[in-house]
Protein backbone atom coordinates (compact mmCIF):
# COMPACT_ATOMS: atom_id res chain seq x y z
CA UNK A 1 0.00 0.00 0.00
CA UNK A 2 2.70 2.43 0.36
CA UNK A 3 3.41 4.17 -2.73
CA UNK A 4 7.71 3.72 -3.78
CA UNK A 5 9.67 6.76 -5.04
CA UNK A 6 9.85 7.77 -7.94
CA UNK A 7 6.23 6.12 -9.43
CA UNK A 8 4.75 9.13 -9.49
CA UNK A 9 6.86 12.26 -10.78
CA UNK A 10 4.72 14.42 -11.27
CA UNK A 11 4.83 17.71 -9.39
CA UNK A 12 1.48 18.64 -9.41
CA UNK A 13 0.60 15.76 -7.78
CA UNK A 14 3.19 14.98 -5.51
CA UNK A 15 2.45 18.97 -4.24
CA UNK A 16 -0.94 18.82 -4.04
CA UNK A 17 -0.46 15.44 -1.85
CA UNK A 18 1.88 17.42 0.15
CA UNK A 19 -0.70 20.44 0.87
CA UNK A 20 -3.12 18.02 1.47
CA UNK A 21 -1.33 15.98 3.66
CA UNK A 22 -0.55 19.23 5.69
CA UNK A 23 -4.22 20.41 6.06
CA UNK A 24 -4.85 17.30 7.59
CA UNK A 25 -2.41 17.44 10.02
CA UNK A 26 -2.62 20.94 10.81
CA UNK A 27 -6.28 19.95 11.88
CA UNK A 28 -5.02 17.03 13.58
CA UNK A 29 -2.88 18.68 15.58
CA UNK A 30 -5.18 21.23 16.56
CA UNK A 31 -7.04 18.65 18.20
CA UNK A 32 -4.26 16.97 19.85
CA UNK A 33 -3.53 18.41 23.69
CA UNK A 34 -1.79 16.25 25.84
CA UNK A 35 -4.79 14.56 26.93
CA UNK A 36 -4.99 12.73 23.35
CA UNK A 37 -1.40 12.68 23.03
CA UNK A 38 -0.92 9.51 24.32
CA UNK A 39 -3.57 7.49 22.84
CA UNK A 40 -1.99 9.17 19.64
CA UNK A 41 1.43 8.05 20.38
CA UNK A 42 0.34 4.43 21.09
CA UNK A 43 -1.98 3.80 18.30
CA UNK A 44 0.80 5.58 15.99
CA UNK A 45 2.90 3.37 17.02
CA UNK A 46 0.21 0.92 16.10
CA UNK A 47 0.51 1.85 12.79
CA UNK A 48 4.24 1.88 12.63
CA UNK A 49 4.37 -1.59 13.75
CA UNK A 50 1.68 -3.31 12.13
CA UNK A 51 2.87 -3.34 8.38
CA UNK A 52 5.88 -5.43 9.84
CA UNK A 53 3.57 -7.90 11.25
CA UNK A 54 3.87 -10.52 8.56
CA UNK A 55 0.62 -12.40 8.47
CA UNK A 56 0.57 -15.42 6.06
CA UNK A 57 -2.98 -16.17 4.58
CA UNK A 58 -3.73 -18.48 1.98
CA UNK A 59 -0.40 -18.49 0.16
CA UNK A 60 0.43 -14.74 0.30
CA UNK A 61 1.83 -12.68 2.98
CA UNK A 62 -0.27 -9.87 4.33
CA UNK A 63 0.47 -6.96 6.72
CA UNK A 64 -1.91 -4.41 8.45
CA UNK A 65 -2.42 -0.76 8.47
CA UNK A 66 -4.82 -0.37 11.43
CA UNK A 67 -6.66 2.64 9.73
CA UNK A 68 -9.81 1.90 10.44
CA UNK A 69 -8.65 1.42 14.62
CA UNK A 70 -6.88 5.08 14.07
CA UNK A 71 -9.88 6.29 12.70
CA UNK A 72 -12.56 5.32 15.28
CA UNK A 73 -10.36 6.12 17.97
CA UNK A 74 -8.40 9.45 17.02
CA UNK A 75 -10.17 10.75 14.19
CA UNK A 76 -8.50 13.85 12.75
CA UNK A 77 -5.70 13.25 14.78
CA UNK A 78 -4.69 10.25 12.87
CA UNK A 79 -3.22 12.31 9.81
CA UNK A 80 -0.06 13.16 12.33
CA UNK A 81 0.01 9.96 14.04
CA UNK A 82 0.27 8.40 10.34
CA UNK A 83 2.92 10.84 9.51
CA UNK A 84 5.25 10.42 11.73
CA UNK A 85 4.51 6.44 11.07
CA UNK A 86 4.95 6.94 7.75
CA UNK A 87 8.58 9.03 7.89
CA UNK A 88 9.57 6.29 10.48
CA UNK A 89 8.98 3.39 8.09
CA UNK A 90 10.79 5.60 5.14
CA UNK A 91 13.41 6.25 7.25
CA UNK A 92 14.31 2.90 9.19
CA UNK A 93 13.14 0.31 7.24
CA UNK A 94 12.76 2.18 3.14
CA UNK A 95 9.13 1.55 3.05
CA UNK A 96 7.40 4.21 0.92
CA UNK A 97 9.90 6.96 0.13
CA UNK A 98 9.94 10.81 1.39
CA UNK A 99 9.52 12.80 -1.62
CA UNK A 100 5.63 10.30 -1.40
CA UNK A 101 4.96 10.79 2.19
CA UNK A 102 2.12 13.58 1.05
CA UNK A 103 0.92 10.94 -0.89
CA UNK A 104 1.08 8.22 1.16
CA UNK A 105 -0.06 9.86 4.16
CA UNK A 106 -2.89 10.62 2.32
CA UNK A 107 -3.41 7.35 1.53
CA UNK A 108 -3.76 6.26 4.57
CA UNK A 109 -4.94 8.79 6.83
CA UNK A 110 -7.67 9.98 4.47
CA UNK A 111 -9.84 6.59 5.02
CA UNK A 112 -9.18 7.22 9.13
CA UNK A 113 -10.72 10.48 8.74
CA UNK A 114 -13.48 8.82 6.52
CA UNK A 115 -14.43 6.23 8.91
CA UNK A 116 -14.23 8.75 11.55
CA UNK A 117 -17.10 10.90 9.62
CA UNK A 118 -18.84 7.69 8.84
CA UNK A 119 -19.04 6.67 12.31
CA UNK A 120 -20.69 10.14 13.87
CA UNK A 121 -22.10 11.53 10.50
CA UNK A 122 -20.88 14.13 8.32
CA UNK A 123 -21.04 17.12 11.34
CA UNK A 124 -18.48 15.44 12.53
CA UNK A 125 -19.92 15.59 16.39
CA UNK A 126 -19.67 12.32 18.59
CA UNK A 127 -22.97 10.74 18.59
CA UNK A 128 -21.75 9.33 22.32
CA UNK A 129 -22.69 5.79 20.98
CA UNK A 130 -20.32 3.25 21.42
CA UNK A 131 -19.52 1.38 17.84
CA UNK A 132 -19.95 -1.89 18.09
CA UNK A 133 -17.18 -4.50 16.99
CA UNK A 134 -18.52 -5.75 14.39
CA UNK A 135 -19.23 -2.06 12.70
CA UNK A 136 -15.56 -1.80 13.73
CA UNK A 137 -14.91 -4.07 11.63
CA UNK A 138 -16.37 -3.62 8.86
CA UNK A 139 -15.11 -0.13 9.11
CA UNK A 140 -11.48 -1.34 9.63
CA UNK A 141 -12.40 -3.58 6.55
CA UNK A 142 -13.63 -0.57 4.67
CA UNK A 143 -10.77 2.03 5.35
CA UNK A 144 -8.49 -0.88 3.59
CA UNK A 145 -10.19 -0.99 0.66
CA UNK A 146 -10.97 3.04 0.01
CA UNK A 147 -6.72 3.26 0.69
CA UNK A 148 -6.35 0.84 -2.61
CA UNK A 149 -8.70 2.87 -4.16
CA UNK A 150 -6.81 5.77 -3.43
CA UNK A 151 -3.91 4.12 -4.55
CA UNK A 152 -5.51 2.92 -7.84
CA UNK A 153 -6.55 6.94 -8.18
CA UNK A 154 -2.86 7.87 -7.62
CA UNK A 155 -1.65 5.36 -10.40
CA UNK A 156 -4.33 6.52 -12.69
CA UNK A 157 -2.02 9.47 -13.10
CA UNK A 158 0.87 8.11 -14.00
CA UNK A 159 -0.73 6.41 -17.02
CA UNK A 160 -2.32 3.66 -15.53
CA UNK A 161 -6.21 2.30 -16.59
CA UNK A 162 -8.39 2.95 -13.16
CA UNK A 163 -10.45 -0.28 -13.33
CA UNK A 164 -8.05 -3.10 -14.07
CA UNK A 165 -4.94 -1.07 -11.88
CA UNK A 166 -7.71 -0.47 -9.12
CA UNK A 167 -9.60 -3.91 -9.58
CA UNK A 168 -6.31 -5.55 -9.10
CA UNK A 169 -5.11 -3.86 -5.68
CA UNK A 170 -8.23 -4.37 -4.52
CA UNK A 171 -8.39 -8.02 -5.14
CA UNK A 172 -4.82 -8.26 -3.67
CA UNK A 173 -6.10 -6.72 -0.35
CA UNK A 174 -9.19 -8.55 0.28
CA UNK A 175 -7.15 -10.59 2.74
CA UNK A 176 -6.01 -7.58 4.36
CA UNK A 177 -9.44 -6.56 4.58
CA UNK A 178 -10.63 -9.52 6.12
CA UNK A 179 -7.70 -9.93 8.30
CA UNK A 180 -8.37 -6.26 9.15
CA UNK A 181 -11.62 -5.95 10.26
CA UNK A 182 -11.17 -9.10 12.59
CA UNK A 183 -8.21 -7.01 14.21
CA UNK A 184 -10.22 -3.81 14.29
CA UNK A 185 -12.94 -6.10 15.49
CA UNK A 186 -11.61 -7.86 18.21
CA UNK A 187 -9.56 -4.12 19.11
CA UNK A 188 -12.89 -2.66 19.43
CA UNK A 189 -14.04 -5.23 22.06
CA UNK A 190 -11.21 -5.31 23.91
CA UNK A 191 -11.26 -0.87 24.39
CA UNK A 192 -15.33 -1.51 25.01
CA UNK A 193 -14.19 -3.82 28.20
CA UNK A 194 -11.02 -2.03 29.30
CA UNK A 195 -11.09 1.52 27.96
CA UNK A 196 -15.05 2.42 26.82
CA UNK A 197 -13.80 6.58 26.76
CA UNK A 198 -11.90 5.85 23.90
CA UNK A 199 -14.79 4.69 21.66
CA UNK A 200 -17.24 7.60 22.99
CA UNK A 201 -15.31 9.95 20.63
CA UNK A 202 -16.40 12.31 23.19
CA UNK A 203 -13.42 13.29 24.84
CA UNK A 204 -11.73 14.29 21.64
CA UNK A 205 -14.58 17.17 21.03
CA UNK A 206 -13.10 20.42 22.71
CA UNK A 207 -14.91 22.33 20.52
CA UNK A 208 -17.57 21.16 18.13
CA UNK A 209 -17.83 24.42 15.78
CA UNK A 210 -14.85 23.52 14.66
CA UNK A 211 -15.83 20.42 13.28
CA UNK A 212 -18.52 21.94 11.25
CA UNK A 213 -15.27 22.52 8.17
CA UNK A 214 -15.86 19.46 7.20
CA UNK A 215 -12.98 18.49 4.46
CA UNK A 216 -14.18 15.93 1.95
CA UNK A 217 -11.31 13.98 -0.06
CA UNK A 218 -10.01 14.71 -2.97
CA UNK B 1 -14.98 -9.79 24.98
CA UNK B 2 -12.15 -10.96 27.25
CA UNK B 3 -10.92 -13.95 25.17
CA UNK B 4 -10.85 -11.39 21.86
CA UNK B 5 -8.43 -9.12 23.61
CA UNK B 6 -6.38 -11.96 24.91
CA UNK B 7 -6.42 -13.82 21.37
CA UNK B 8 -5.59 -10.33 20.18
CA UNK B 9 -2.79 -9.61 22.19
CA UNK B 10 -1.48 -13.11 21.02
CA UNK B 11 -1.46 -12.24 17.66
CA UNK B 12 0.13 -9.50 17.59
CA UNK B 13 2.81 -10.85 20.18
CA UNK B 14 3.58 -13.54 18.07
CA UNK B 15 3.63 -11.46 14.96
CA UNK B 16 5.79 -9.24 16.43
CA UNK B 17 7.84 -12.29 17.74
CA UNK B 18 8.33 -13.30 14.04
CA UNK B 19 8.40 -9.96 12.41
CA UNK B 20 11.74 -9.58 10.49
CA UNK B 21 10.79 -8.09 7.06
CA UNK B 22 8.97 -4.74 5.79
CA UNK B 23 6.64 -5.12 2.66
CA UNK B 24 8.91 -2.93 0.32
CA UNK B 25 10.71 -4.55 -2.86
CA UNK B 26 14.35 -5.58 -2.27
CA UNK B 27 16.15 -5.20 -5.41
CA UNK B 28 19.79 -6.52 -5.80
CA UNK B 29 22.35 -7.43 -7.87
CA UNK B 30 26.08 -8.02 -7.99
CA UNK B 31 29.19 -8.57 -10.73
CA UNK B 32 29.60 -11.96 -11.75
CA UNK B 33 31.84 -12.97 -14.61
CA UNK B 34 30.18 -10.33 -17.76
CA UNK B 35 26.54 -10.05 -15.99
CA UNK B 36 24.79 -8.47 -13.46
CA UNK B 37 23.30 -11.04 -11.27
CA UNK B 38 20.24 -10.24 -9.29
CA UNK B 39 17.18 -10.77 -7.89
CA UNK B 40 14.11 -9.06 -6.97
CA UNK B 41 11.56 -9.48 -4.27
CA UNK B 42 8.86 -8.60 -1.77
CA UNK B 43 10.68 -7.72 1.47
CA UNK B 44 8.82 -10.76 2.80
CA UNK B 45 11.07 -12.79 0.55
CA UNK B 46 7.93 -13.74 -1.81
CA UNK B 47 9.55 -13.29 -5.25
CA UNK B 48 8.52 -10.65 -7.67
CA UNK B 49 8.59 -13.31 -11.30
CA UNK B 50 7.98 -11.96 -14.37
CA UNK B 51 8.83 -8.50 -13.89
CA UNK B 52 10.58 -6.19 -15.92
CA UNK B 53 13.89 -5.01 -14.58
CA UNK B 54 15.92 -1.88 -16.52
CA UNK B 55 19.74 -1.10 -15.96
CA UNK B 56 20.16 3.18 -16.64
CA UNK B 57 23.76 4.90 -17.13
CA UNK B 58 24.67 7.72 -15.03
CA UNK B 59 23.04 10.14 -17.83
CA UNK B 60 19.76 7.93 -18.23
CA UNK B 61 20.41 6.11 -20.97
CA UNK B 62 19.15 2.58 -20.84
CA UNK B 63 21.31 -0.06 -20.90
CA UNK B 64 20.03 -3.03 -20.99
CA UNK B 65 16.52 -5.03 -20.12
CA UNK B 66 15.21 -8.16 -18.81
CA UNK B 67 12.37 -9.55 -16.94
CA UNK B 68 12.89 -11.74 -14.04
CA UNK B 69 12.05 -15.69 -14.06
CA UNK B 70 9.54 -17.76 -11.73
CA UNK B 71 12.41 -17.29 -8.94
CA UNK B 72 12.70 -13.38 -9.68
CA UNK B 73 15.79 -13.68 -10.69
CA UNK B 74 17.48 -11.77 -13.40
CA UNK B 75 20.99 -11.86 -15.54
CA UNK B 76 21.72 -8.59 -17.38
CA UNK B 77 24.84 -7.95 -19.53
CA UNK B 78 27.45 -5.77 -19.15
CA UNK B 79 28.25 -3.71 -21.90
CA UNK B 80 29.64 -0.40 -20.63
CA UNK B 81 32.20 0.21 -17.28
CA UNK B 82 29.58 2.80 -15.76
CA UNK B 83 27.80 3.14 -12.95
CA UNK B 84 24.57 0.75 -13.61
CA UNK B 85 21.11 2.15 -11.65
CA UNK B 86 18.98 -0.57 -11.58
CA UNK B 87 15.15 -0.52 -11.43
CA UNK B 88 12.87 -3.04 -11.33
CA UNK B 89 8.61 -2.54 -11.51
CA UNK B 90 7.08 -4.31 -9.38
CA UNK B 91 3.61 -3.31 -10.55
CA UNK B 92 1.06 -1.36 -8.32
CA UNK B 93 2.98 1.14 -6.93
CA UNK B 94 6.32 -0.86 -6.00
CA UNK B 95 9.71 -0.52 -7.52
CA UNK B 96 13.21 -1.20 -6.63
CA UNK B 97 15.84 0.44 -6.55
CA UNK B 98 19.37 -0.56 -6.82
CA UNK B 99 22.84 0.97 -7.85
CA UNK B 100 26.09 -1.38 -8.59
CA UNK B 101 28.76 1.42 -8.43
CA UNK B 102 31.31 1.77 -11.41
CA UNK B 103 34.01 0.48 -8.97
CA UNK B 104 31.66 -3.06 -8.97
CA UNK B 105 31.76 -3.44 -12.67
CA UNK B 106 34.35 -5.34 -15.04
CA UNK B 107 34.05 -5.61 -18.54
CA UNK B 108 35.44 -8.88 -19.48
CA UNK B 109 36.95 -9.62 -22.76
CA UNK B 110 35.48 -12.46 -24.68
CA UNK B 111 37.70 -15.47 -24.19
CA UNK B 112 39.74 -14.82 -20.98
CA UNK B 113 37.21 -16.64 -18.99
CA UNK B 114 37.83 -19.36 -21.68
CA UNK B 115 41.14 -19.60 -21.05
CA UNK B 116 41.23 -19.82 -17.13
CA UNK B 117 38.95 -23.19 -17.77
CA UNK B 118 41.45 -24.13 -20.30
CA UNK B 119 44.34 -23.74 -17.83
CA UNK B 120 42.58 -25.48 -15.15
CA UNK B 121 41.73 -28.71 -17.29
CA UNK B 122 45.62 -28.77 -18.48
CA UNK B 123 46.35 -29.65 -14.89
CA UNK B 124 49.80 -28.73 -13.82
CA UNK B 125 50.06 -26.67 -16.67
CA UNK B 126 48.07 -23.90 -14.87
CA UNK B 127 51.16 -21.19 -14.16
CA UNK B 128 51.70 -21.65 -18.10
CA UNK B 129 48.09 -19.88 -19.07
CA UNK B 130 47.78 -16.49 -19.53
CA UNK B 131 45.67 -15.36 -17.04
CA UNK B 132 44.57 -11.24 -17.12
CA UNK B 133 43.68 -9.33 -13.61
CA UNK B 134 40.35 -9.01 -15.17
CA UNK B 135 39.54 -12.75 -15.37
CA UNK B 136 41.12 -13.31 -11.83
CA UNK B 137 38.80 -10.32 -10.91
CA UNK B 138 35.73 -12.30 -12.34
CA UNK B 139 36.50 -15.46 -10.23
CA UNK B 140 36.92 -13.57 -7.05
CA UNK B 141 33.62 -11.92 -8.01
CA UNK B 142 32.31 -15.63 -8.36
CA UNK B 143 33.86 -16.83 -5.23
CA UNK B 144 32.58 -13.80 -3.29
CA UNK B 145 29.12 -13.74 -4.30
CA UNK B 146 27.49 -16.01 -1.76
CA UNK B 147 28.85 -13.95 0.78
CA UNK B 148 27.50 -10.89 -0.93
CA UNK B 149 23.67 -12.11 -0.82
CA UNK B 150 23.88 -12.88 2.67
CA UNK B 151 25.56 -9.65 3.71
CA UNK B 152 22.57 -7.96 1.49
CA UNK B 153 20.23 -9.97 3.21
CA UNK B 154 20.94 -9.39 6.75
CA UNK B 155 21.43 -5.55 6.00
CA UNK B 156 17.87 -5.91 4.88
CA UNK B 157 16.19 -7.63 7.57
CA UNK B 158 14.33 -5.16 9.83
CA UNK B 159 15.81 -5.38 13.09
CA UNK B 160 13.43 -5.43 16.30
CA UNK B 161 15.60 -2.84 17.83
CA UNK B 162 14.36 -0.66 15.01
CA UNK B 163 10.77 -1.24 15.67
CA UNK B 164 11.45 -0.62 19.28
CA UNK B 165 12.90 2.51 18.50
CA UNK B 166 10.54 3.78 16.17
CA UNK B 167 8.00 3.13 19.26
CA UNK B 168 10.05 5.36 21.30
CA UNK B 169 10.70 7.99 18.32
CA UNK B 170 6.52 8.34 18.16
CA UNK B 171 6.30 8.84 21.84
CA UNK B 172 9.11 11.58 21.91
CA UNK B 173 7.58 13.71 19.10
CA UNK B 174 4.26 13.55 20.12
CA UNK B 175 5.31 14.39 23.96
CA UNK B 176 7.32 16.89 22.59
CA UNK B 177 4.96 18.58 20.54
CA UNK B 178 2.50 18.40 23.55
CA UNK B 179 5.04 20.33 25.75
CA UNK B 180 5.79 23.15 22.82
CA UNK B 181 2.04 23.45 22.93
CA UNK B 182 1.66 24.20 26.65
CA UNK B 183 4.49 26.34 26.43
CA UNK B 184 2.91 28.30 23.82
CA UNK B 185 -0.56 28.29 25.80
CA UNK B 186 0.94 29.25 29.28
CA UNK B 187 2.68 32.95 27.05
CA UNK B 188 -0.43 33.15 25.56
CA UNK B 189 -2.64 33.00 28.54
CA UNK B 190 -0.91 35.74 31.47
Amino acid sequence: MHLAEGIVTSPLVLGGGVLLAAGGVAIGLRKLDEAHALRTAVLGSGFFVASLVHIPLAGVSVHLTLTGLLGIVLGWAAFPAVLVGLVLQSVLFGFGGITTLGLNTCIMALPAVAVYYARHGLSGRPTGKMPSPWLSGLLGGLSVALSALLLGLLLCTVGEDFFPIAGAILLAHVPVMLVEAGVTASAVGFLHKVSPELLSGHALEKDPGEQESSVSCD
Amino acid sequence: MRLTGTILLIMLVLGAARTTYAHGVDLFARVEGSNLVGSMAFADGTPVSHRPVKAFAPDGALLEETQTDEAGHFTLPIRAKVRHRLIGEAGEGHRGLYTVPEREIILVASGTERSVVAGEESGGAVEEAPVSIQSVEAVVARQLGPLRDQLHAHEKKVRLQDAIGGIGYIFGVLGLYVLLKQRFARRDSP
